[in-house]
């Protein structure tokens, strides 16, 4: 997923102290390049070369005085505080800061005998809506019944409307089909059971 | 405020999508190799390479089993890299504070 891109240009650590020491003021605003660095503790040098690149990037603005060569003065533009907004919307994104709450078990999740009823509760339903063929229905019922987690529990369920579980395009979806790391499953007498569950339907409506 | 807190190990984009990733799942669990791999969009070796930084500090832990002829190496959080992750994302909250 590449929405998930932290600008490298705010994420360097000084950088990012910059940026968010000047988005701090009031818009508008400037600050003095003698007081941000007692603000933050950088050396002259590194400072410089931080505002150097936030410059270059349209984020900051540096005002000079007078001949010399270092800035005087620095403020945050339009640009950088749009930039620095992208920058911590990426950051909640991530999983721990925002989700947790109302997502679907993460796919390592291990899912019990009620999910996994329910699960194939619904592929009863997909399948006498039409939506799965007889086999296909057996076959992922063989599947469901034996999955161990919540994502190989939403796998079985991709291609079909309206399934909760579901993860995000791109996220597991384009892993295998066959379950990745499956292996739990009936191993030792290949117990393949039940190849004829089909008729399973019956249950839903 | 002193902001150096910023741990390295973490503040690099992957290895931050690494341990967040991990944080997300319940404790105790595990991941394997390669869903994690899927979930984040790595090369397998450019995974490893992370991994094994974060397995050098204790912040996560691997384990690998195999199971008949195959066998499966699952990655989780350790405590230790849970309270790193806290202590990270606090300094980055107390940098952003305001915003």
């Amino acid at each position: 997923m590449s929405t998930g891109a932290l600008d490298p240009l705010i994420h360097d650590p000084e950088r990012l102290r910059i940026v968010a020491t000047l988005a701090a003021l009031p818009d508008g605003d400037a600050l003095s390049v003698n007081r941000l660095q007692d603000m933050i503790g950088l050396t002259p040098g590194s400072l410089i070369t931080g505002l150097r690149e936030l410059d270059d990037a349209g984020y900051v603005r540096t005002g000079k005085t007078g001949g010399g060569t270092a800035p005087a003065a620095v403020a945050l533009t339009r640009d950088g505080r749009a930039a620095l907004d992208r920058y911590t919307t990426v950051l909640r994104q991530l999983p721990p800061v925002a989700r947790q709450d109302d997502q679907p078990p993460a796919p390592g999740v291990r899912a019990g005998d009620a999910d996994r009823d329910a699960a194939a509760a619904a592929l009863g339903e997909h399948f006498a809506q039409g939506r799965l063929t007889l086999d296909e229905l057996s076959a992922r019922l063989d599947v469901t019944l034996t999955a161990t987690t919540h994502g190989e529990l939403s796998q079985v369920a991709q291609d079909l409307p309206g399934s909760d579980g579901v993860p995000g395009p791109g996220q597991l979806s384009r892993g295998k089909r066959a379950r990745p790391w499956h292996k739990p499953g009936p191993a030792p007498g290949q117990g393949t059971w039940q190849h004829h569950r089909g008729r399973t339907p019956g249950r839903s409506s | 405020m002193t902001t150096d807190e910023l741990d390295p190990l973490i503040h690099v984009p992957t290895r931050l999508k690494i341990v967040a990733t991990l944080a997300a799942l319940p404790d105790g669990d595990t991941l394997s190799f390669t869903r994690l791999q899927h979930m984040i969009g790595l090369t397998p070796g450019n995974l490893i390479i992370h991994l094994r930084k974060l397995e050098d500090a204790d912040y996560i832990s691997s384990t690998k089993a195999s199971n008949g002829n195959v066998s499966i190496t699952t990655v989780a959080l350790t405590s230790h890299g849970r309270k790193a992750l806290d202590a990270y994302t606090q300094a980055l909250r107390d940098l952003l504070s305001g915003l």
